[in-house]
């Protein structure tokens, strides 16, 4: 607000200093206007409707030097443009229309001349409405002062055009003399022609340098609501990966609680015991709950902590933690023999095997009889887990964003999927899915057996 | 409430416009004067050698000094002629249009442009030079200081031309009645030329 205040009062200055400018250029430019002049004499003397020609440039281009720091001047005090977004109010507008014209008129009576109103107050009404077109904080001072520029020097044209002086154009001094001059010198056409070749182009040209910065500034306003949504997009994902993280170590501490419970059993039968026989028993499997849960606590801290663990292992494991409270949903569990052993992170990968048999619950659930398979097999020196349903199934537009993370048909996370894929690489395996719409989903899991990840790590 | 502005805009722009045009028509609205003007003289009133000047420095009084040339009328042109310039010259045109960027090319004053030509004139009427003024400006050279310089050199006119469009509101025709001189009212400053020779041919 503050930095505000001050830009707002930086532009009044220089506002202020534009309209100084404006009446310090009145005694500079009139050596130029006098060159104008000596052009109309030297035009009637020599027959030469180029000079003619040559005068009225001149004159246009004189005339909209002069006129262009009120315009910009009133504007920047009146508005703050480009701080603040211009939208006009009818007083505002007339306001703003009226300073500028009180300026115009002003500059005629220093001039001497007769006031140029009809140029002045088209051109003017134009500019401004042009200005409340671009977008606020869309556009800087150079960009306004380039549409200004052609707008007002379009209807300076205007005043050596012979056929509108009917239309109160060009009564000023020096657009009447050159007007005379061309009627004398027969150029009355050449001039129509010449005014309106450059009027109509340069109003075009500020119309559509309008246009462009319109369109330039929507673009990028547009890229900036994007980045915004994407941003947003990052937060929500981090935040529902915190939430998933949340819910894996509830589900991990709750592991803990096994091991626990063992060691606390036996820590109180051991007060009731006598037999050293006994004791000993106890406290080495109140040894064995304490290095399981070291072992545990390790797995779930550390990524790369792996260890040699057998299928039968990992799918007890698994099969502790699976909800399955709905009598509806038949799980048929199948396991071949001669599975290898896997070096694996058990907590893990039974937690990602977990995920997906969450997955098939939920797509099963509803059905009046839901079937869930669940098989493992050898494969290629590993095993291959399969998870089949027949739920609903997924789309084949779905089935392409299913590993996106954050993506969901169910109102989840969206983070299921990719923790799998990312646990199952990080072991060396991988994991497929096959879908068909009404008819349910498989998912293919491998992970390399102990001697696979052997041959892997000496090749490492 | 965008729509809303937008239309407003709509309609205080085409108001704008509507209130322009309709001040122009009645600007543009010409009174019915009854004009007592020649085509041009009947025969000549002044002889050669001419003095040309402007009352009013502007650049009209260029295009008549060009045309004298054209037209071969012995003629001397100086646009700030003073009361000794008139020696061995016979008659004095003055051509009226009153441009401020001319007089401050010039360096002089409207004050100073009038004394200088109420010293010119009174030194031609003195040497009974005949005087011929000439407004080629047509309606929008009409403005209080050409009027004024006008009406102050058609006292001693012997003949004034102008074009038609600045007798607008009859004040050409009004002068010519009051300071009893001819008067010729051309559609254009193309047929200028036959008035113009008519005084010295």
């Amino acid at each position: 607000m503050l930095l505000f205040k001050l830009r707002k009062r930086q532009l009044i200055i220089v506002g202020i200093l534009q309209f100084c400018l404006g009446f310090y250029l009145v005694f500079l430019l009139q050596e130029n206007w006098f060159n104008v002049l000596n052009k109309i004499r030297l035009a009637i003397k020599a027959g030469d409707s180029g000079q003619l020609i040559l005068a009225a440039g001149a004159t246009s281009m004189l005339s909209t030097i002069q006129i262009l720091p009120f315009f910009l001047g009133t504007v920047q005090i009146l508005i703050g443009m480009p701080l603040q977004p211009v939208k006009w109010s009818k007083i505002r507008f007339c306001i703003t229309l009226m300073v500028i014209l009180l300026c115009s008129w002003l500059l005629a009576h220093i001039y001497g001349w007769r006031w140029e109103f009809v140029s002045s107050i088209l051109s003017a009404i134009i500019c401004l409405y042009l200005l409340e077109k671009i977008p606020p904080g869309r556009y800087n001072f150079w960009q306004v002062s380039f549409i200004f520029i052609q707008i007002i020097f379009a209807f300076q044209w205007l005043n050596t055009v012979p056929f509108l002086e009917p239309f109160l154009f060009g009564r000023s001094d020096i657009p009447l003399s050159i007007k005379i001059a061309g009627r004398y010198l027969k150029a009355s056409s050449v001039l129509n022609f010449v005014g309106l070749a450059f009027c109509i182009p340069f109003l075009i040209s500020g119309l559509a340098t309008t246009g462009v910065i319109i369109s330039s500034a929507q673009a990028i306003k547009a890229m900036e609501e994007s980045r915004e949504k994407e941003r947003q997009l990052r937060n929500i994902q981090v935040k529902a990966l915190e939430n998933r993280v949340h819910q894996e170590l509830h589900s991990l501490v709750h592991d803990l609680k096994t091991p626990l419970v063992t060691i606390q059993g036996l820590n109180s039968l051991l007060t009731m015991l006598n037999d050293p026989a006994k004791i000993t028993e106890y406290s080495t499997r109140i040894e064995r709950s304490v290095a399981q849960m070291t072992e545990m606590i390790s797995e779930i801290l550390y990524d790369s902590v792996r260890k040699e663990t057998s299928v039968v292992e990992l799918l007890d494991y698994v099969r502790a933690q699976l909800p399955l409270e709905d009598q509806s949903i038949f799980i048929d569990i199948h396991m071949s023999e001669g599975l290898p052993c896997l070096y694996i992170n058990k907590i893990r990968v039974a937690r990602a095997i977990i995920n997906l048999m969450e997955n098939a619950i939920l797509a099963v659930s509803g059905k009046q009889r839901g079937n869930i398979l669940f098989s493992v097999d050898p494969y290629v020196g590993g095993i291959l887990v399969t998870v089949s349903d027949n739920g609903e199934g997924i789309s084949e537009s779905a089935l392409e964003q299913i590993w996106e993370v954050g993506y969901t048909t169910r109102k989840t996370s969206g983070l299921g999927l990719p923790f799998v894929k990312q646990v199952i690489e990080s072991h060396g395996g991988w994991v497929k899915i096959s879908s068909c719409l009404g008819q349910g989903t498989t998912v293919r899991l491998f992970l390399p057996g102990i001697n696979a990840c052997n041959v892997q790590d000496q090749a490492e | 409430m965008g729509g809303t502005a937008l239309r407003w805009q709509k309609k205080l722009i085409f108001k704008f416009i509507l209130v322009l045009f309709l001040l122009i028509s009645i600007g543009c609205q010409t009174s019915d004067n009854h004009e007592w003007t020649l085509p041009n003289l009947p025969r000549p009133i002044a002889k050669e050698k001419a003095l040309i000047t402007s009352a009013g420095q502007s650049t009209d009084a260029y295009i008549i000094a060009e045309m004298a040339n054209q037209l071969l009328i012995n003629n001397t042109f100086l646009p700030r002629a003073k009361e000794t310039d008139l020696v061995n010259k016979s008659s004095l045109v003055v051509i009226v249009g009153y441009s401020p960027t001319g007089l401050k090319a010039a360096n002089i004053t409207f004050q100073n442009e009038k004394e200088r030509l109420t010293h010119l004139l009174d030194r031609a009427v003195e040497q009974k030079m005949k005087v011929i003024v000439l407004h080629i400006g047509g309606k929008q050279r009409r403005n209080k200081w050409s009027d004024a310089l006008l009406e102050m050199v058609v006292r001693r006119a012997d003949y004034l031309i102008g074009v038609r469009s600045a007798n607008y509101d009859g004040w050409f025709t009004k002068l010519s009645l009051q300071y009893n001189f001819p008067l010729t009212l051309v559609q254009d400053l193309g047929e200028l030329k036959v008035p113009f020779t008519s005084i010295y041919r």
